[in-house]
């Protein structure tokens, strides 16, 4: 799980995470009338793709930031998981044809996982080779293992993922044995990460040098670091990177799983919201998601030219917004009052006149994408009276007549925490804020720069925060956030939230290996967490996004969005193979 | 000089560290999986910070520092893992260039202009010209810029005059009738005139006080009383001595040449030092701020030093020689 303020603060990291898809599909869309030109025959004639000269199989996109290191094991950064998922591949994928369940890529085969349910023992393909020629064996595998968990490499962000790891063994030059120290039923993240890398480049290099590593002499890349031009063996490899301006990826011929239809990938690096904007608008882009809905929705939905040569594409990812509330506070304790708080915030109204109905309520920590998620939940809606009722039930009265309510001599009053520059935050707090003082509650806001935001929440130093989660496994452990054990040593329950029996429950899911079973567990959390309310669980943003009427972009991924790799049934239009 | 740089880089130092955040928090809350997240995440921390020596106190941390510097090692970008040489080097000549030719073409036009204004006091074109700077002055460049973008860089059906990323083209676009520098010209036009008119404004402004400054005083009269031509009276009399302040402010514009701007650099998606900087700073990237901090600083004394040196060429009244008598 990864904070999506995070995302929201760097204007678009999911955005380049890339995603959209074409039109064909209108059930996607729950915002009738909306469509732009969606489904239809394509007159080639009259779309303009190749301006700048391009080649028609190139697929050109854009990154808001420049991905720091694309090293697999170093790198920490978003943008350059973005990159780094076409040079490398990991031994398993969630398949999005087949209800995410994990599928093999690097493997042959799945799992034969023994009778303890400790050990994992994996064959490796025997056609995979590194974009230099040589073959991808266990080895690689294991190496990639060491240096992710050797301690002078610079690899904290992966090395959490390893926590459970006692090793990994190579059997033979095709097969890795991965063994837990523990069961751990949500295991499928570990075999999800990319974390091989070619054992036969860093033959003798020093874990130290391992972090900066360049191409060494006589190396046709000698000089450049590992870094900028990875060696690695997925659908594409790095042809071009200049840092802080573009990079060309181009299609691995001797790829070992099937290829892609894209021969080219050209990422553009433009840092700045408007001039990606103006990147579209002119045809230099071929796909593009709109952050701010209200620049889809108001300016270029009516654009001639973006309606002539883009398709639109509606879809969700697997993120939420939430506002929490801190229940070390003797306010937040109460369970009525949270539910009241609730009641007292317009998320519908919110969803409309904010989002401009581009998002949905979400209703617990699972995302509805996924089949974790117990759909049938109704969301609570919003109703002052019931709430002013819940409060008056839980004893907070406004005995002293000053418009505030109190109890036991405390006044209900409460600062709400958020992350600065937060369009969303704000738009929110001053909704509820104006809804609370209505209701006798004095709600303060003060927004945060994102390090010392996170800072105070780690810390347990708010009252309440509005800040949002995005699940990177449609298998998602929802522990981290909502077991009270986590509610210490700067755990991310920062909330404080504990409920014996949904630590019952979280505890069985984790030892459940069986999927169906593990997921009517998750149902039976997601219900008793909704009706605690630690959180208000607030919504689903919808991604909008536009791509060129050349590609026909599959069924958008709510991990990756839509993706030109193989498997997601990205193609050019007319030249289906 | 020593001792001032010494000061600088201990306050740098210290601020950054007291600045809330920690490069070694995972990032994003993002502890991973495992069945003791929490435990765990602060154990891989705990080792992340062994790793970069920031688990030693403060003081040791900033000698360790100096000692690098001393063997010109700047360190290791965290996050980037390449030395921190390298990227300044990077981004330094994208900044300078743009920087000098914006402070060069803001003086070329700054000082006629101020001149003109100061000589014409009151004129018609004095007025307008006042105004008109004064407007400028005022614009913020973040506006300027998007305006540039939104009608000069050829979406929406404005016309497609100028470029609005980066210092070059792409690479399956590069125009082959284009020369580097031809193409350089073109992709910093709007950089360079964003960066250009609000030191224009204000540099024409103090070269028409200095002007008038002296212009008034007897020694003009004298000139003109015996004589001189009006041009001799004012470029050589007059301006020699009014231009002193401008002089000063070139000084203080040597760092901003290294320290760039970080709002024409993001705009312009532009590899540059204020980008540099404001991305290490957001994301707690020690050594970057460290020696980018440092390099301003030593480029702030450097230009103090540089405008006593001015002095004794344009002001004659100052030399070395009367300061030893």
């Amino acid at each position: 799980m990864k904070h999506a303020t995070w995302w929201v603060r760097k204007l678009a990291v999911l955005a380049a995470a890339g995603s959209l898809l074409t039109g064909c599909d209108k059930k996607n869309s729950s915002n009738a009338g909306q469509t732009a030109s969606t489904g239809g025959a394509v007159d080639e004639a009259s779309i303009t793709y190749d301006k700048l000269g391009r080649d028609r199989d190139t697929f050109v996109r854009y990154l808001p930031a420049n991905p720091d290191n694309l090293n697999p094991i170093i790198q920490r950064d978003n943008y350059s998981t973005v990159v780094i998922n076409y040079v490398f591949d990991p031994l398993y994928d969630y398949d999005p044809k087949d209800n995410f369940l994990l599928k093999p890529l690097l493997a042959s085969a799945m799992p034969t996982i023994s009778e303890d349910k400790k050990s994992f023992t994996i064959p490796i393909r025997k056609d995979a080779k590194w974009h230099d020629g040589h073959p991808v064996t266990a080895h690689d595998v294991v190496f990639g293992y060491e240096m992710v968990v050797h301690p002078k490499v610079d690899s904290a962000q992966k090395k959490s993922y390893y926590a459970d790891v006692e090793y990994f063994k190579a059997i033979d030059d095709y097969t890795v044995e991965i063994r837990m120290k523990k069961a751990y039923a949500f295991y499928s993240n570990i075999l999800n990460m990319n974390a091989t890398v070619p054992k036969h480049l860093f033959e003798g290099v020093s874990p130290e040098d391992f972090n900066n590593f360049k191409y060494p002499a006589g190396h046709k890349l000698a000089g450049t670091a590992y870094s900028i031009n990875p060696l690695g063996f997925g659908a594409y490899s790095v042809e071009r990177f200049e840092p802080q301006k573009e990079i060309i990826l181009v299609r691995n011929e001797n790829y070992c799983g099937p290829k892609p239809e894209i021969r080219k990938i050209h990422f553009l690096i433009l840092t700045d919201t408007l001039a990606s904007r103006q990147f579209l608008k002119r045809g230099d882009l071929d796909s593009f998601n709109y952050n701010v809905t209200r620049q889809y929705d108001m300016e270029d939905k009516n654009d001639a030219y973006i309606n002539r040569n883009f398709n639109l594409t509606l879809y969700y990812k697997s993120v939420y917004f939430y506002v929490g509330w801190n229940m070390q506070r003797e306010m937040f304790k109460d369970k009525r009052v949270r539910l009241a708080l609730a009641k007292l915030c317009d998320v519908d109204g919110f969803i409309k006149q904010v989002e401009l109905g581009y998002a949905t309520r979400c209703i617990g920590p699972y995302s509805k994408e996924f089949s974790q998620a117990d759909l049938t939940i109704k969301p609570i809606a919003f109703d002052p009276k019931g709430a002013y009722a819940l409060l008056e039930e839980a004893g907070w009265k406004d005995t002293d007549g000053d418009g505030i309510r109190d109890k036991g001599g405390q006044k209900f009053e409460f600062q709400f925490m958020m992350p600065s520059k937060n369009p969303r935050g704000e738009a929110l707090s001053t909704l509820l804020q104006e809804e609370l003082k209505k209701a006798g509650i004095r709600m303060t806001i003060r927004a945060l720069e994102w390090n010392a935001f996170s800072e105070e929440i780690h810390n347990q130093k708010f009252d309440a925060l509005f800040s949002g989660w995005a699940s990177t496994d449609p298998d998602d452990d929802a522990y981290q956030i909502f077991h009270s054990s986590q509610s210490k040593e700067r755990g991310s329950n920062y909330v404080s939230y504990a409920n014996p029996k949904v630590d019952e429950l979280l505890d069985a899911a984790r030892l459940e290996f069986d999927r169906e079973k593990r997921n009517a567990l998750c149902k039976e959390i997601n219900r008793l967490i909704y009706d605690d309310q630690p959180y208000c669980f607030v919504m689903h943003p919808q991604v909008v996004s536009v791509l060129h009427k050349r590609f026909k972009g599959g069924r958008p991924s709510p991990l990756l969005g839509y993706d030109p790799r193989a498997g997601y049934d990205f193609k050019i239009v007319g030249r289906e193979r | 000089m020593i001792p001032t740089l010494f000061g600088i880089t201990v306050i740098t130092f210290t601020l950054i560290r007291l600045a809330p955040g920690d490069p070694t928090a995972p990032k994003v809350g993002d502890t991973g999986g495992g069945l003791n997240r929490a435990e765990f995440a602060r154990e891989v921390q705990e080792a992340k910070k062994k790793l970069l020596g920031l688990d030693k106190p403060i003081p040791v941390q900033y000698l360790t520092w100096c000692a690098k510097l001393a063997t010109f090692n700047l360190g290791e970008s965290y996050s980037k893992k390449r030395p921190v040489g390298e990227l300044i080097v990077e981004s330094l000549a994208n900044t300078l260039k743009l920087d000098i030719v914006a402070i060069f073409l803001a003086y070329l036009i700054a000082v006629p202009l101020g001149i003109y204004s100061a000589t014409h006091r009151y004129s018609l074109w004095d007025r307008i010209s006042t105004i008109v700077l004064f407007i400028l002055y005022s614009l913020p460049t973040f506006w300027i810029a998007s305006l540039a973008i939104i009608f000069l860089g050829g979406g929406g059906g404005f016309a497609d005059v100028f470029p609005i990323a980066w210092l070059s083209c792409t690479t399956p676009d590069r125009h082959p009738f284009m020369g580097e520098s031809l193409d350089w010209a073109w992709h910093s036009f709007l950089p360079i005139a964003c960066l250009t008119y609000p030191v224009l404004a204000s540099l024409s402004r103090y070269s028409r006080a200095g002007m008038m400054e002296v212009v008034r005083q007897d020694f003009i009269r004298t000139a003109r009383a015996k004589g001189l031509s009006e041009n001799v009276v004012i470029f050589k009399h007059a301006a020699r001595n009014g231009m002193i302040p401008i002089l000063t402010l070139l000084a203080t514009m040597l760092p901003l040449m290294v320290s760039g701007s970080v709002i024409i650099e993001s705009i312009f998606s532009i590899n540059g030092m204020g980008k540099l900087m404001f991305d290490a700073v957001m994301e707690r990237d020690y050594p970057v701020v460290m020696a980018v901090s440092s390099l301003s600083a030593i480029m702030t004394l450097f230009g103090i030093l540089a405008s006593d040196f001015l002095y004794v060429f344009v002001d004659p009244r100052i030399s070395f020689e009367k300061l030893q008598a």
